[in-house]
Order: C-alpha cells, then sequence, then structure tokens
C-alpha cells in the first residue's frame, strides 16, 4: 500500500498554508513536525477530504482518493486535533456508533469494540459515558474510534495532546505496536513521540516540507549546528535576542543555554552528543537555519 | 459588573428579548381583536367618546344613556337580520314587525336604513363600547351595595352562636374583613376606562415570556461551566462568593428589566392600541376586577405592587432554576427536566379553578406566585396561628422567603466542593444499573443513534412535548350564532342523515306546528323573548324545510350521497369561523419544527465531530439521509398530532365519520358556496395531504437552514424568521408577505380545492426538493 502525495497546495486567503507538498509514504509511523500554522492539519484536512484541494493529486495505491470516495474513506482511520466526542454515548456506544457510520457489520461490531476498548484499556469503563472520562481516557477512546475497521491509513493529529507523561507513553506504545503494516501519520508538537516510535520525520514550516528522514538522519544533519555555555540570567536574554530561541538545562554549574543555528557565538562550546529531535525542530523550523 | 455586561451585553439574550417582545405584543394585538370580537381601533373611538359624555352626567343619567344606545344598536342588528330574511324570501311577518316597532323606537327608520344601504357600517364595536359601559357604571351603582353586604355578613357570623367566640380565627377574620372593606367604603369611585389595566392583568404570555427570558439569562450564567472555567473561577479569590453575589444580582436585573419589557411593552401597547390614558390617581375599586381589593389604593399604587410582585416572582424563579441547573451535570437534560415539570405547573395553574378538588396543584404552584392578578383579584385570608393574614401579605412572605432560601443556598453552593457525587451511594446504584445495562446494549441502526442523539442529547423531546401540549390545548372557536342560527343547527342534527320524504313530511309538520305557537304567543301576547324564541323557531323549521326541499330536488336531478348534514362542525374547524384555530395550529407546528430540527446539526457542531464524521464512508450521505429522514419523521408525527387535535375537536362538535365517509360535498351547500360531488372524506384527506406537504417542505427549509447556520439558536432564528415572520407581520397590520405565509398557506382556506391551492401544492414540492438537496450539498460541503 502507498499514498502519493504530489505539488498538493491549499491557501487560506492569501495565506499558503500548505505550499506544493510531495511525499510518497509506505507502511510505517511517520511523525510530522512542525509549529503552529506550519500546515499539518491543513495537510490532514487534505488526506480525509474535508477540505477542498486547489491543485496536486493525493493518491491511494495510484488512485486519486477523489475517485475512490468512500472505498478510500473506508480504508481510513482519523482521530482529530480536536476532541470530538458525545458527552452523554458511553465509550462503547460511541465506537459502535463510529463503526456503524465506518459500515463495520452490526454483527462483528460489538465484538471489535469489545477488543478495541481491551486494547486501549478502557474495557472496565466500557459503560461510562465519555463525559466522565478524563483527558487521558477520552484521548484513548477516540484512538479506539479510529482504529475502528482495521484501516491502512491512520491519521492522528496530536494524539498525545493535553495527557500526562503515563498516558503519553501508554498511547505511543499502543501506536507502535499496531503500526504494523499499516501507514501511520502523527502529528504532533511533541518531539519525544515522534522520536521514539517514528520510522520517518516530516519537518514542516509555513506550509514548506523542509526536510524529511529517520530521526537519526535527521540529527546527524544538526551535529556541528548547536553549542551551548553556561549563562547568567542576563546572558541569556541578551544571547537569545541576538541569535535566536534555545533551550535552557539546570545543570550543576548553573543554567546552560543551548543554541542551535548556522551562525553560533564563538565562545559556545560545540555539542557533538545528547543532541535529540528536539534541536533539529529548533535548527529546521524555530528559524535556526534560517540565520 | 463585568458578569452583567456578559449576560445582557449578550446578542443572544438580547435577540431572544427582542424577538419575545415583538411576538408577545403581537399576540397581545390579536387576543385584544379576538376577545372585543370588532376593531379595537372603532371600539377605542367609541369608548373614549362615552368617557368623554359619562364625565358631564350623573350616574343614572348616563345608565339611561348607555341602555338606550344599547336598544339603538340591537335595534340595528335586528333591523338588518329582518333586511336579511327579506332578502331571502321569507315572507313579511307583520306581527314580529309591530314587536320590534315597540322594542326599538327607532325600527322603522333603521330597517328604512338598511334597505337603502345607508347604515352605519359597524362590526359591534358601538355595541361592545356601550354595553362594557354599562357594565361599568351597573358595578359602580353597586358597589356602596356590596360593601354594606360584606359588613353585614360579617356582622352575621360574629353573631351565630358557632363563631361568636373572640379569639378564634373566624370571628378574627369577620372583624378583618369588616374593617378591610369598611376602610376602602370611603373612596370615591369614578368612572374609569379599565380596558388596559384589565388586559395586562388577563395577560399570561408576557408572564410567559417573561420567564424564557429568564430562562435564558440563567444558561448564560452557566456558561462557564459548559466552557470548562468553574474549577478556573472557584480557584480565584473572587470567583465564589463574589461570582455568586453578582450572578443573583444580575438575576434580579433580569427579573425587571424582564417585568418592564414584557409586562411595561403590555401597557404601552394597551395605551397606544385603546388610546387611553391610564387614571394613576383613581381608587383601584373603580375597576370592577379589583373590586375586592379592600384597601385605599390608587391604580398607580397598584401598579407599583403588581410590577414588583411580578418582578419579585420571576427572581425567585430565576434562583430557582439556577440553583437547579447548577447542580445538574448535565444542562440540556436540566433544561428537559424544568422544562417538563414548569410545562405540568402550567397545566395545573391553567386547568384548576377554585371549586376544583385538585385546587391545591394550582394555589401551591410557582405560577401562582409569578401571576398577581389572580391574588389581586380575590379577597381571601389565611390563618397563620389563628389570625387572618391576607392573600397578598402571604404571596409577598413566601416570594421573599423563597429569595432568601435560594440565594442562602446559591452562596452555600458556591462554596460546596464538587465531585463528591460520582461517589454517593445513589451514583454506586446508578453505576451497577449502568453496568446491567451496557451488558445487554447492542449496536443499534444509524437512525436510532440520530433519534437519541436529537430527542435526548439536544432536548428534542422537551420541544415535542412541548408542541404537543400547546396542541391539545386548542380549543374550537366559539359558536358566533345568534338564537335562530342556533335553533337552526339543533334542528339540522335532529334530523341530519340521509334524505327521504318522511323526513321532510316530519319536518313539514314540525314547521307548522312553530307557525302555530308564534300565532298563540302573539294572541297571548307573551313577554318579548319568549316571542323571540317562537319567532327564531319558527324561522328555524322555515329554512330547514327550504334547505331540506333543495337537498330533494337535487336529488331527484342525478346529484348522489346527499344527506342533511350539521354543517357547524365543518365551518368551526375548515371554515372562515376555524381559521384562528387552523392558524394557532400552524404557529404551534411551525415553532416547533424550527426548535427541533437544527438539532440534527447543532449536536455535530457542539461537540466537534464534524470532521470525524465526514471522514467515514457513510458520514456524508448516508448519515445526512438519516437526519433527514428522521427529521421528516418527526414532521409527520406533529402533522399527526395537529391532525388528531382537530378531528378530535371535529367530533367533540358533533361532526359523524359515517357521513364523512359517505356524504358527498354538496350537501354543505350552504357553507362556501359548496364543494363538488365527491365524498366528504377526499376533500378533508387533500386538505390534510397538502398541510402534509406544507410542514415537509417547512422541515427542509429549515434542514437547510440548519446546515447551513450549525448553531442551534442562530438556526433556529432565522427559521422562524422565514416560516413565521410574514404571519406575524400580518398580525401586526403589516400584511406584506402574505403572499410567502407558510402560516397562510399552512392554516389554508376551506376544503374546496382551487387553482391557488394547487399551485401552493406544487410550489411546496418544489421548494422542498430543493431546500433538501441544499441541505444535502451544505452537509457535504468542503469546509475550505
Amino acid at each position: 500500500m502507498k499514498l502519493t502525495i504530489r505539488d498538493v497546495t491549499k491557501t487560506y486567503g492569501s495565506t499558503r498554508a500548505l505550499s506544493q507538498f510531495t511525499y510518497e509514504f509506505g507502511p510505517g509511523i511517520y511523525g510530522i513536525l512542525g509549529a503552529n500554522g506550519a500546515g499539518k492539519s491543513t495537510l490532514f484536512g487534505l488526506l480525509t477530504d474535508t477540505l477542498r484541494r486547489e491543485s496536486g493529486e493525493i493518491l491511494w495505491n495510484d488512485t486519486d482518493i477523489l475517485r475512490l470516495g468512500r472505498k478510500y474513506r473506508a480504508q481510513l482511520g482519523y482521530m482529530p486535533q480536536f476532541q470530538g466526542y458525545y458527552p452523554q454515548m458511553t465509550a462503547q456506544e460511541f465506537l459502535c456508533y463510529m463503526g456503524e457510520l465506518k459500515g463495520l457489520p452490526r454483527k462483528t461490531l460489538r465484538q471489535e469494540a469489545q477488543r478495541l476498548l481491551k486494547e486501549v484499556d478502557l474495557q472496565d469503563v466500557a459503560h461510562r459515558r465519555l463525559g466522565q472520562f478524563s483527558g487521558g481516557m477520552r484521548q484513548r477512546a477516540l484512538l479506539a474510534q479510529a482504529m475502528l475497521g482495521d484501516p491502512h491509513l491512520l491519521i492522528l493529529d496530536e494524539p498525545t495532546a493535553g495527557v500526562d507523561p503515563q498516558e503519553r507513553i501508554r498511547i505511543r506504545s499502543l501506536i507502535a505496536k499496531v503500526a504494523r503494516e499499516r501507514i501511520v501519520l502523527l502529528a504532533t508538537h511533541i518531539v519525544s513521540d515522534v522520536e521514539c516510535i517514528s520510522h520517518q520525520v516530516l519537518l514542516l514550516n509555513r506550509g514548506h516540507l523542509l526536510g524529511a528522514g529517520t530521526p537519526e538522519a535527521l540529527i546527524a544533519s544538526v551535529q556541528d549546528k548547536a553549542a551551548q555555555r553556561v549563562c547568567s540570567p542576563e546572558e541569556m536574554e541578551a544571547y537569545q535576542r541576538q541569535y535566536g530561541f534555545g533551550s535552557v538545562f539546570q545543570r550543576q554549574e548553573g543554567q546552560v543555554l543551548r543554541l542551535v543555528g548556522d551562525d553560533l557565538p564563538p565562545e559556545f562550546e560545540p555539542v557533538d552528543t545528547g543532541l535529540s529531535l528536539e534541536e533539529v525542530y529548533l535548527y529546521y523550523c524555530a528559524g535556526g537555519k534560517a540565520r | 459588573m463585568r458578569e452583567l455586561r456578559r449576560v445582557f451585553v449578550n446578542r443572544i439574550w438580547l435577540g431572544v428579548a427582542a424577538a419575545l417582545l415583538v411576538c408577545g405584543l403581537a399576540l397581545y394585538v390579536q387576543q385584544q381583536q379576538a376577545q372585543l370580537g370588532c376593531s379595537v381601533s372603532d371600539y377605542a373611538k367609541y369608548n373614549n367618546q362615552w368617557c368623554h359624555t359619562l364625565a358631564q352626567q350623573s350616574w343614572e343619567e348616563g345608565l339611561e344613556a348607555l341602555s338606550w344606545e344599547q336598544t339603538a344598536q340591537l335595534g340595528w342588528a335586528v333591523a338588518r337580520f329582518y333586511a336579511q330574511l327579506e332578502e331571502s324570501g321569507a315572507h313579511s311577518d307583520q306581527e314580529m314587525l309591530a314587536h320590534y316597532r315597540e322594542t326599538y323606537p327607532d325600527f322603522d327608520q333603521q330597517l328604512q336604513a338598511v334597505r337603502e344601504g345607508t347604515d352605519p357600517q359597524d362590526d359591534g364595536a358601538a355595541y361592545t363600547a356601550a354595553t362594557r359601559w354599562l357594565e361599568r357604571l351597573t358595578y359602580l351603582s353597586g358597589y356602596g351595595e356590596k360593601v354594606e353586604g360584606v359588613v353585614a355578613q360579617a356582622q352575621l357570623i360574629q353573631s351565630n352562636p358557632f363563631f361568636s367566640t373572640p379569639g378564634t380565627f373566624t370571628y378574627r377574620n369577620a372583624d378583618k374583613t369588616r374593617a378591610d372593606y369598611q376602610s376602602a367604603a370611603e373612596v370615591k369611585l369614578e368612572p374609569t376606562r379599565d380596558d388596559v389595566l384589565v388586559s395586562l392583568m388577563e395577560n399570561r404570555t408576557a408572564l410567559v415570556f417573561a420567564l424564557c427570558l429568564m430562562g435564558v439569562t440563567v444558561v448564560l450564567l452557566l456558561e462557564p461551566r459548559r466552557l470548562g472555567l468553574e474549577d478556573v473561577e472557584r480557584s480565584c479569590a473572587r470567583g465564589r462568593t463574589v461570582v455568586a453575589l453578582w450572578r443573583a444580582g444580575a438575576l434580579a436585573l433580569s427579573a425587571v428589566v424582564a417585568t418592564v419589557l414584557f409586562q411595561g411593552g403590555v401597557l404601552a401597547a394597551g395605551v397606544a392600541l385603546y388610546r387611553q390614558p391610564i387614571a394613576l390617581d383613581a381608587p383601584v375599586q373603580s375597576i370592577s376586577l379589583l373590586q375586592s381589593w379592600a384597601a385605599p389604593t390608587s391604580v398607580g399604587g397598584f401598579l407599583v405592587w403588581y410590577f414588583a410582585m411580578t418582578a419579585a416572582g420571576l427572581w425567585a424563579a430565576g434562583l430557582l432554576l439556577w440553583l437547579v441547573l447548577s447542580r445538574l451535570r448535565s444542562l440540556p437534560l436540566g433544561l428537559v427536566l424544568c422544562g417538563g415539570v414548569l410545562l405540568v405547573e402550567y397545566h395545573w395553574f391553567d386547568s384548576y379553578q377554585v371549586n376544583d378538588a385538585l385546587y391545591p396543584l394550582a394555589s401551591l404552584n410557582l405560577f401562582h406566585l409569578l401571576y398577581p392578578a389572580s391574588t389581586a383579584g380575590r379577597y381571601l385570608n389565611y390563618n397563620w396561628l389563628g389570625y387572618p393574614v391576607r392573600e397578598r401579605v402571604v404571596m409577598a412572605a413566601v416570594l421573599a422567603g423563597l429569595v432568601a432560601i435560594c440565594m442562602a443556598l446559591a452562596l452555600l453552593s458556591a462554596h460546596v466542593a464538587k465531585g463528591g457525587a460520582r461517589y454517593s451511594p445513589l451514583s454506586r446504584v446508578v453505576e451497577r444499573l449502568m453496568q446491567r445495562l451496557h451488558q445487554r446494549a447492542r449496536p443499534r441502526l444509524l437512525w436510532v443513534y440520530e433519534a437519541r442523539k436529537l430527542l435526548l442529547y439536544s432536548g428534542g423531546v422537551l420541544f415535542l412535548a412541548a408542541a404537543a401540549f400547546l396542541l391539545w390545548k386548542l380549543e374550537a372557536p366559539p359558536s358566533q350564532q345568534g338564537m335562530a342560527e342556533a335553533l337552526l343547527t339543533e334542528y339540522v342534527q335532529s334530523y341530519q342523515g340521509p334524505l327521504n320524504q318522511d323526513t321532510r313530511a316530519v319536518i313539514s309538520q314540525e314547521s307548522e306546528r312553530a307557525d302555530q305557537a308564534y300565532a298563540q304567543a302573539l294572541e297571548a301576547e307573551v313577554d318579548g323573548m319568549t316571542l323571540e324564541y317562537y319567532a327564531a323557531r319558527r324561522w328555524a323549521l322555515d329554512t330547514l324545510e327550504q334547505r331540506y326541499t333543495q337537498l330533494l330536488e337535487m336529488e331527484q336531478a342525478g346529484a348522489e350521497g346527499l344527506a342533511l348534514v350539521d354543517e357547524q362542525p365543518y365551518e368551526r374547524i375548515f371554515g372562515d369561523t376555524g381559521e384562528g384555530l387552523r392558524t394557532q395550529g400552524a404557529v404551534v407546528v411551525l415553532l416547533g419544527l424550527c426548535l427541533l430540527v437544527p438539532g440534527c446539526f447543532a449536536l455535530e457542531s457542539r461537540c466537534g465531530m464534524g470532521l470525524s464524521l465526514w471522514s467515514t464512508p457513510r458520514g456524508r450521505g448516508r448519515l445526512w439521509r438519516s437526519k433527514a429522514l428522521l427529521a421528516l419523521a418527526l414532521t409527520v408525527l406533529l402533522w399527526l398530532a395537529w391532525t388528531g387535535r382537530e378531528l378530535s375537536l371535529f367530533a367533540q362538535l358533533g361532526g359523524r365519520w359515517e357521513m364523512v365517509r359517505d356524504i358527498s360535498g354538496q350537501s354543505l351547500f350552504f357553507w362556501n358556496e359548496g364543494l363538488g360531488s365527491l365524498p366528504l372524506w377526499v376533500y378533508m384527506a387533500v386538505f390534510y395531504a397538502l398541510r402534509l406537504l406544507g410542514l415537509i417542505s417547512a422541515c427542509g427549509v429549515v434542514l437547510a437552514v440548519s446546515a447551513r447556520l450549525p448553531a442551534l439558536l442562530p438556526a433556529a432564528g432565522v427559521s422562524s424568521a422565514v416560516l413565521l415572520l410574514p404571519a406575524l407581520l400580518a398580525q401586526l397590520g403589516a400584511d406584506l408577505l402574505g403572499v410567502v405565509s407558510w402560516v397562510g398557506w399552512l392554516a389554508g382556506s376551506g376544503l374546496e380545492g382551487t387553482g391557488p391551492k394547487t399551485a401552493c401544492g406544487i410550489l411546496w414540492l418544489v421548494m422542498g426538493a430543493v431546500a433538501l438537496a441544499l441541505s444535502q450539498h451544505l452537509w457535504r460541503r468542503y469546509r475550505a
């Protein structure tokens, strides 16, 4: 199976949300990193055909998704960024309702819903209303509805937003578990989620695809672009004003400012080890590359 | 202060207040017209003329002048009736003429004027004005006697050995009653135009609308909870007591504004409509409705009391509603429950009078507190520890107590920690019950889920219940027949059925007997009323005989399915007389649709489910079809309720189903220029089928509007404007959009199928189809 996006563009008024986006997805987990307004949700809206495409092609197994229509959506599982749910429905009811919309046979729908609720560890509260769930439980329920029908393409927009670390790890593990023989697109701000489970990472900024590769390759690409130094609060402010936003670490010797970019202060020490996708993000998406 | 701004400078609050005010005034104008039975403007003219005339006369002179005027107006009515008889070919009845000349001094001149067409064009306004003034002056003349009667009655009670022990409630009550009435005995009563004040006190619509506005205020006060800001509020220093006090203050302000808007609006509309100022200095006993006030109070003072009680009642109701809804976890469920309770309470309040066994349901009732008119209109003392206390004092105390308790509970509630309810014994029982139910739950069909979403989650069941309740409350219009027509109807009911010569012979004999009875009554010089009766009976049987003969002739000429039919049920339900009834039904059903159907899409928007739904295979086409079919099914349900109520009223009025089934439309030939030769049930079926088509078309329009405007209130507002505004304008006298008035066309104009109705049906069909297609397109369209 493959999903091909070719020269797709989307504009809102005078703002270009997505510009000539081109990529081909095969089975695996793809993390899509980008700031707010980078175009992640727009990309997903085009993939789920809820936004009108201006130009370009989106092909599922070499056939345009508009031609496939319902057949394409039958292979799609989508978890939007905004937590949409009916507070009055129980978790089981909600899955059955979504299963009905996905065209799953009613005879097996109940078992399928129960299986997925067990998968996301909600089997003991399946009879409770979604309005009574905590944020993390709700995210898991919504993830379960996205997985209904065993879709080949799973699109998850901020699946771990607003949940505690334990829930995040649980959801992440679940995604990794179900990603075999499936295309999973995962949009998030949380770099560690992407780093842990993604096969490929795509970096989006202002509608442009800045870079794509494995986490290791991307980290290697910023190997000589990071430097750090112990600084006082005043120095930190001055350096960031001049060199751009950096990350601050608390160490025994004091507060350490790490800057990422092409242009770095000479007094800073280069950082070779311990780099993460956070530095990659700062370099590509937060303007580090431009400097 | 910001809390007040948040509520009162909110476009929803302002929009609802404006819409309710306009509707309330339109309904008020319509009610005044209906109650008077004539043009309000003409009535006001005569009413004001009499006011000036009577101001310069003594009461005795005034009574005489009014009696004379009433007689003269009756003379005109009789002259017109007599002239109609002449035109219809009835033989000239000299005895009756002589009787009329004796009863109405100017009868000859009046009859001549009617024959020449120079009689004054009057729809009864002059007669109504004279009659009302006559009633007023008669009341004023007898007020002194009434007070003396009450005082004497009190003394009589106290002289009775059973009640003569001082210190008992009965003894004290008699004392107090005497004292109260005597305190008001010395007031100088004045002949006062009381139409505005009476219309204010009889107007319950303003009360209901004011309560609706309080409901909107409460919902807006609970907005922070819906937005998830409640915990943030409560964590702030001033987020509990201070906020609770401001919110209670907002409810008080809302109560005052609602009172001024709706009650004050009615008062202002009344002054403008009747063109009469309110005599604020006049003693309140000048108005017969307030004869039991029993205290020296001016009309101005009474109005202050009335408005203050109304505002206090609304405030108490608002606090109660706020308390209840803030403790319930689900706002929609809370609104449904509170709405249901209020509906039931209103029904009890409206249905049970003082003499009914179930009267406590009406008196221990929130609406009793909200409607001070019932308290103002009677003298009643309650027994408080053996001492008599005036009912209005008790009401004021109850209101004050209710407000104090609700305020205390609200402040207490602001400090009570949330979340405990989940672990209460009740919640554990509910939890176990839910588990049991869950084990039996099975996946449902899509439309079943949609029905639950619309009826339960969106509160649609409340709108359905309210519509059903209002349809059930519809009553057939009163019969507008005089004595002669009423007798004719009675005879028709006795003889109705298939035609035959035997029945005709019986009718002829009856007619002859009536002639003889009339002649004998004339010879015996019986009183005028009895003679009128005999004359009316004679006329009725004469007319019946002519009608029966005509029907027989038609049958002999080849017409089939003819019979003598009582036309009153048809006229009062399907004819001109029933137009008001059908209009009310149309408004109720259309309003029900405007409030119910937008829930199909509003819930998706409110719950943020749009993207999830559209990304599924069935989330566009099939889901829309489920919603549309559900909306159409509910439309059919409303149509059934409306049709059922009309047909039940038809049966109550004497309509017979076997005649509807068997008799041809030509049997109704005295009504609306006659129908064709098809059976009556065909005409009724076409009438109701056309109505169903119209409602389905209206449903399509609401679906299209709500697919475009996903929020409930804007969709309901725009739909109401499209479907109901033309009718509202017509009520206010500006019939600019009558041709596109859904209400007008749904109310229909009789059973006959004419060209315009056929064209209307086709138009509805096309519009409905277009609207449904548009709705589907809007639901499936790209969001950007």
